[in-house]
């Protein structure tokens, strides 16, 4: 009997092994549902090849199926743990679905999180049984964990451990539900001694939100959702035990690497993430995955920089490689992916294509520094996509260690790697103006000396007067006096005050003329100025939206401004208001010009110069502006102060207004289309 | 001995016990646990089937209660069945009336439309007439007071069931939905049978008769010729960021034609939607999905409601309203079936590949020659201050340099589309004239290309969509298709730059092509590439009146018929109904959807086209596996695509066409080199033959037989193989010759 189940169970085992065999090699031949992204330096959004292909489901392990699967991890011999929460068990299998053992059975109440150690010893955090079970590599029970007794981890504070990993050293790591301190660290030692939080996320203290909650009544202020961090979604351990945690709704924090002392090490100032992130895990080749609750998954270097997103919710068409409800994510070391979906109750496997073995080739010869050597996937992965944002960075950097500058300034450009670009550009001036400055010193010689020659001649024989009749002939027309008194204004602004006021030298003509000139300059200089200090991406324009901007912005400041004065005893006439108004932005129209080329010769080393400059510009506009109130209404420093609040205060005003009445009428308008289409739909029916 | 009186003690008790069960069940003892447990039941169809017709293969039965039919393999008594007769005793009256009914509707009733009516558990009167080969069935449901008589003939080669439009009547305000004709044709119960069911998704793709234990929930279903976008409501696409289009479209069903091969009876059938298919939509469901029944089978639509928004704003009020007018057309299936070697997909390819070229719905052409294809791109526009500017990308003298260069490493076999070329660039819709847009070059410098190219034997084509509007370009307020609730329809890019699409009404599509081709071949040129029409199909609404899918149809192969008249036509992705008069095929997927139930891709479409035309396949520019990619060139035949641009795609970067990411030509060079040498050898070797013949081993080796005799042999594992004495290496293929 005995023997014929033995020799049963190995032509089994032997016909699973042949199978598993056979399903290995075969590719997957197939279009891949979604759509594979990449970010640029600018944010915005490009496709890119396809960069994992789904490979296959699995969702039957021996005769066992899932219900609610939580968690999973993945050993580096295939091995895969499966914390089949539904069940209250844990599955053990291999990547192809031949069932090992379970464990946890009658232990476990409702776990939520586990992690599994290269020598298998299996933590899991167990939500409703308020505690954290530790199984040895044959599933028996060796140790558990329950809450804290130190008084550091908060009195009242409950116990709810749902996700779990440990370091080498058997330090172990939980996050708590509705525990905001941080991440719970404890150790081994005497059955578990409270270590302290880690990694706390940080709350907002922006000042709206303080300014907002100062405004606000006790009762609401109550209502309003607490000014409490985050608890974090998830998180992972790599190699060296940093810590991986993503939290959803912390924007920029979202993704975290944190050190031994917890703080972030992710300085990315335009990172993309996800709003709901479930799940993390690190790969062989210092990237990070990020899936998403919808199933998106997210490819991110060690620094943060986002590789590739793909995948995501399944239409309800079936497709292979969509999720409905991500739970938990894990690669092997064949930098495949594994997505366990606890809605679909499987796992759904991804196999890097061709590109982005040639990625992952490069990310690792660049983090490593061997920049000659990474040239040649670079080049491999830009052949395939010359869009692809960190292979063009990572090109940049590597051409400006070989010194070839030229290039690397190109490649800078695409990947918005304003240092780069800077440092490249240096080298670029450095070189031109070696070779450039005796011609420059001789040109400026010729120049200096035909000026003085041609200044002597005009001395002894008048040949500028003809110029000089014109220039008179142009300054004496009345609206380029009228312009010119900008110049004035920018000096006196007092007595350009009693000008504008009494002696009628500006007009609104001029002042129109000269908003139409500051206009002109506003657009060169946002589209068209020097690269380290664009705001916008190139190529990209949208002028009626920016001249739109400008004129709605002066409409509001100006009539509202006017109105608080007429009813506050300003003497100023409405016509006196914008003109003033208009010139005090004098020295805008002047040094914007200046600074625009001085965009284009500066590095970031010399930034200064520029950004002082626009610091000076605006101080000094905003002085005028103040001034021209004070002086255009005859009020005192108090008085204006306070005008000038009220003209913020009346902007708010109808901003609000403006909003209230479009969605009124647009409500009031709907509703009556419909009625009237309902009519003539029935009628006609 | 004792041991033995002991399991002789046992036997019995167990037989005892296993005989009270059944006689307590019988006694009201276990009713309550016997209810629960299906009894499965087998019938003998010779019983309640009698014989109706015969040719040469097959003979056919037929039940006068339900109509269903059994086709009989003559030489070896297999046999197909539209109605199993095996019953696993699982199914509610609903699900075993659709199992065994020749007939089954959806109608619409007030606000439901899932309601089925059938021939068994409805009240049906029948009148039934024989024929020399067949019968006719004149059925009225008197519940519902409508009815359709349903002819079936069995002919030389199959079975043909129809429906003519005529006969379909509505006494009431019950109205058709739906209507599928033997919806069991084939059935099976979970694995009983061995073999596949094939659906037209992709290029082809199989679902093994395997038992699925229940893991899916739906099947196949898919729209032939597209889904209808006349019925889309506005719903919110499943956006990353809430901005960007995260899923890529399904395949488009471009044939009308499933089928099932039972390969252990050596027999199988290929449906074909004969007439209906614009209207249609192919259904395969495995075993698992409601029932535990492996089907395939065509759903026509006739009639379908649809949700009339009262508002712009579409959350504030909408009612439902049903289709004025059903769609009128004949519903006719037509069953191929096949035994013995053809009884698998190729042979159903082979069987409808003769079926099309006998009834002239597909004509062999004349140059079928290998050659690479190389598409540029001409212009594009991007947003600049106000209004948009010229992103100049290949113009007429880079292609010239471009073929020159390329000629100069002896790649002289060629095929280009120019896209872009018009004035106002490659989103600048519909194109009005024969105008060419002056960054490239001049109308009169690009007729000479055609004329010199033509001269060197490159195919060179102009790229025209004849469907879409740019409502930013042109003016777009009327001759645009409204859907059924009298919205214009709009296509949404989620692109910088135009962000919608109208599509124009196939009357316009056929005036502006029409004066196009007058301008066009005025130049003594006339080689055109038609795109947009060729695979799109909709129920629309212009001028208040609706319009069927089967008019669309007719509209567009009126159009391409008159332009093909004096064009020479290349289409991209073209339906079925008009590959006859495609010179080319463009853009031919050759993957499948990988759906969840698929088991296997197969090169069903390939097997029916190659050697008939020539056929392009996707570009390999955006392929991300490149050895797979070319061996499934290989394996399909398909000749290989490249999009081409003079400058860096990073220009691109800010256009609609920022999903180019990868086109320069000396990024290309190389690989167009490396692919011609290699495809152009081994399409030489099976030049002018077809595909006779598929296989797929079970180590991932694949073998295509060309009616040549030349074999090729495909190894898409990761090892190397030996498969009939030829080693084929990891990733690689070899070619076998007739002589060898």
């Amino acid at each position: 009997m005995n023997k014929k189940v033995r020799k049963l169970f190995v032509s089994l085992l032997a016909l699973l092994l042949t199978m598993g065999f056979f399903t290995e090699p075969v590719s997957a031949l197939a279009d891949s549902p979604y759509k594979t992204y990449t970010v640029d330096g600018y944010g915005s959004v490009i496709e890119t090849q396809t960069a994992y292909l789904p490979y296959g489901t699995l969702n039957k392990f021996g005769d066992e199926t899932l219900k609610a699967p939580t968690d999973f991890t993945i050993l580096d011999d295939g091995t895969m743990y499966i914390l089949d929460s539904g069940n209250k068990r844990i599955i053990v299998t291999d990547i192809e679905g031949n069932l090992h053992g379970i464990i946890g059975e009658g232990t476990l109440v409702n776990p939520k999180g586990m992690y599994v150690t290269e020598d298998r010893t299996c933590y899991v955090a167990d939500r409703d049984a308020r505690m954290v079970w530790v199984f040895d590599k044959d599933g028996n029970l060796i140790q558990s964990y329950d809450r804290p007794t130190e008084a550091m981890y908060g009195e009242t504070q409950d116990y709810l451990p749902v996700k779990i990993v440990a370091n080498k050293s058997g330090t172990i790591y939980v996050i708590c539900e509705s525990n905001t301190n941080g991440i719970v660290q404890l150790s081994p030692v005497d059955n578990g001694t409270f270590l302290g939080y880690f990694g706390t996320n940080a709350t907002d203290p922006s000042i709206w939100r303080i300014i907002w909650r100062s405004i606000l009544p006790d009762s609401a202020r109550a209502k309003m959702l607490g000014n409490i961090p985050a608890t974090p979604d998830n998180m992972a351990i790599d190699e060296k035990g940093i810590i991986y945690t993503v939290t959803r709704g912390e924007g920029q924090g979202t993704l975290k690497r944190l050190n031994i002392a917890g703080s972030n090490m992710i300085e990315l100032e335009n990172g993309a993430y996800d709003d709901v992130p479930a799940a993390v895990t690190t790969g062989n080749h210092d990237n990070v995955y990020v899936v998403s609750q919808q199933g998106y998954i997210y490819e991110y270097t060690n620094e943060g920089e986002l590789l590739f997103v793909f995948g995501g919710s399944d239409d309800g068409m079936q497709r292979i490689g969509l999720s409905t409800k991500a739970e938990a994510i894990q690669t092997d070391h064949n930098d495949r992916i594994y997505v366990l979906d606890s809605d679909k109750k499987q796992v759904i496997i991804y196999t890097p294509t061709e590109f982005t073995n040639h990625l992952h080739e490069a990310l690792y010869l660049f983090s490593k520094g061997r920049y000659t050597e990474s040239k040649e996937p670079l080049n491999e992965v830009l052949r395939m996509n010359n869009l692809f944002d960190y292979a063009n960075m990572a090109m940049g950097k590597t051409l400006f260690k070989e010194e070839n500058y030229e290039s690397s300034i190109e490649y800078a450009r695409l990947s918005k790697d304003k240092e780069t670009y800077s440092d490249s550009f240096w080298e670029i001036r450095n070189v031109w103006l070696k070779q450039n400055l005796a011609t420059v010193f001789i040109l400026c010689i010729v120049a200096f000396v035909l000026a003085k020659v041609i200044g002597a001649l005009d001395k002894r024989k008048h040949i500028l007067d003809p110029f000089r009749a014109l220039w008179d002939k142009i300054r004496s027309k009345k609206i380029i006096k009228q312009m010119g008194y900008i110049f004035f204004f920018m000096k006196h602004p007092i007595d350009g005050c009693y000008g504008i006021r009494k002696e009628g030298r500006v007009s609104v003509l001029s002042a129109n003329l000269l908003l139409v000139i500051g206009m002109i300059e506003y657009i060169i200089n946002k589209y068209f100025c020097g690269f380290l200090f664009k705001m916008v991406r190139e190529g990209e324009y949208d002028i009626l939206s920016d001249i739109g901007f400008i004129v709605l912005v002066l409409v509001l400041v100006v009539s509202c401004n006017y109105l608080m004065c007429t009813i506050n005893d300003g003497e100023g006439r409405f016509k006196q208001i914008y003109c003033s108004l208009i010139y005090s932005f004098g020295p805008y129209l002047i040094l914007q010009p200046i600074l625009f080329v001085l965009s284009h010769v500066v590095t970031i080393n010399e930034e200064f110069f520029v950004s002082f400059g626009n610091l000076a510009m605006l101080v000094w506009v905003g002085v005028l502006i103040f001034i021209s109130i004070k002086e255009i209404n005859n009020y005192s420093v108090k008085e204006t102060i306070v005008i000038i609040g009220l003209t913020i205060f009346t902007i708010l005003i109808v901003c609000l207004l403006a909003f209230i009445i479009y969605v009124l009428s647009s409500q009031v308008i709907d509703f009556v289309e419909s009625i009237f289409r309902e009519v003539v739909y029935k009628i006609g029916n | 001995m004792a041991t033995n009186m002991k399991k002789k003690l046992i036997c019995f008790l167990l037989v005892f016990a296993l005989g009270l069960v059944p006689a307590l069940a019988q006694a009201g003892v276990l009713t309550a646990n016997a209810a629960k447990e299906p009894v499965a039941t087998v019938t003998d169809w010779k019983e309640t089937h009698k014989k109706i017709a015969e040719n040469s293969k097959f003979n056919l039965y037929v039940c006068e209660d339900d109509l269903s039919l059994v086709v009989e393999d003559k030489a070896t008594g297999h046999y197909m069945e539209s109605s199993p007769s095996y019953d696993d005793g699982a199914n509610n009256k609903t699900w075993q009336a659709y199992l065994a009914s020749a007939v089954v509707i959806t109608y619409i009733q007030g606000n439901t439309d899932t309601k089925q009516a059938d021939l068994v558990k409805d009240n049906v009167q029948k009148k039934i007439n024989y024929t020399d080969n067949g019968f006719e069935a004149e059925l009225y449901w008197t519940k519902y007071k409508f009815g359709v008589t349903l002819k079936v003939e069995l002919t030389d080669d199959g079975l043909v069931a129809t429906i003519p439009d005529e006969s379909i009547i509505e006494h009431s305000d019950t109205y058709i939905g739906t209507l599928a004709i033997y919806p069991c044709m084939g059935v099976s119960y979970l694995d009983q049978k061995e073999g596949y069911m094939f659906i037209p998704d992709g290029n082809g793709a199989l679902i093994y008769l395997e038992d699925n234990e229940k893991r899916f929930n739906t099947g196949y279903s898919s729209m032939i010729y597209g889904d209808d976008i006349g019925f889309t409501e506005s719903s919110v696409a499943n956006l990353l960021w809430g901005r960007y289009e995260m899923l890529n479209d399904q395949n488009l069903t471009l044939a009308p034609v499933y089928g099932i091969a039972h390969t252990d009876d050596d027999m199988a059938y290929l449906a074909i939607v004969e007439d209906g298919a614009e209207r249609a939509t192919i259904e395969a469901q495995p075993n698992g999905v409601n029932v535990q029944y492996n089907r395939a089978y065509a759903k026509f639509l006739l009639r379908k409601r649809y949700t009339q928004p009262t508002s712009n704003n579409s959350t504030s009020g909408s009612f439902h309203l049903v289709e004025a007018d059903r769609s009128h057309s004949d519903l006719t299936m037509r069953f191929l079936f096949l035994n013995g070697e053809d009884a698998n997909y190729c042979g159903m390819a082979n069987a409808y590949r003769e079926y099309l070229l006998d009834r002239g719905e597909l004509v062999m052409q004349e140059d079928n020659s290998y050659r690479t294809r190389i598409d540029f791109l001409g212009t594009e526009r991007e947003d600049f201050l106000i209004g948009t500017k010229t992103v100049t990308m290949t113009t007429v003298e880079d292609i010239y340099e471009i073929y020159e260069d390329l000629a100069g490493v002896g790649v002289t076999d060629l095929f280009s589309l120019y896209k872009g070329w018009q004035k106002g660039g490659l989103y600048d819709l519909p194109i009005t004239a024969y105008k060419a847009d002056k960054k490239i070059g001049s109308t009169k410098e690009l007729t000479q290309l055609i004329k010199d190219a033509e001269s060197k034997n490159i195919s060179f084509f102009l790229y025209n969509d004849a469907l879409r509007i740019n409502p930013d370009e042109q003016n777009a307020t009327f001759n645009v298709i409204k859907k059924v609730n009298k919205k214009v329809f709009e296509e949404s890019t989620y692109k910088e730059v135009y962000d919608t699409f109208r599509y124009l009404t196939p009357t316009r599509s056929n005036t502006l092509l029409n004066r196009f081709a007058k301008s066009y071949t005025k130049q003594g040129v006339g080689n055109v590439a038609l795109a947009g029409i060729t695979n799109t199909l909709f129920t629309y609404t212009y001028s208040n009146v609706a319009y069927s899918r089967f008019q669309a149809a007719d509209s567009y192969v009126k159009a391409v018929e008159e332009l093909d008249a004096s064009t020479k036509l290349v289409m991209e992705e073209p339906f079925a109904y008009l590959w006859k008069n495609a010179e080319a095929f463009i853009d031919m997927p050759v993957y499948m959807s990988n759906y969840l139930y698929e088991d296997e891709s197969v090169p069903f479409l390939s097997i029916v086209l190659k050697g008939v035309m020539p056929v392009y396949a996707d570009y390999v520019n955006f392929e991300a596996n490149k050895e797979e990619f070319f061996l499934k060139l290989i394996e399909t035949g398909s000749y290989p695509s490249f999009y081409i641009t003079k400058e860096s795609a990073a220009d691109l970067i800010n256009t609609n066409s920022s999903d180019i990411y990868s086109s320069q030509y000396d990024v290309y060079k190389d690989e167009i080199l490396q692919y011609t040498s290699e495809l152009k050898a081994v399409n030489e070797a099976v030049a002018g033959a077809v595909i006779t013949g598929h296989q797929i081993l079970d180590n991932g080796v694949r073998i295509v037989t060309y009616s040549n005799g030349t074999q090729i042999y495909l190894n898409y594992s990761s090892a190397a193989q030996t498969v009939d004495g030829v080693s084929i290496d990891t990733m690689s293929y070899k070619v076998v010759g007739q002589d060898e």
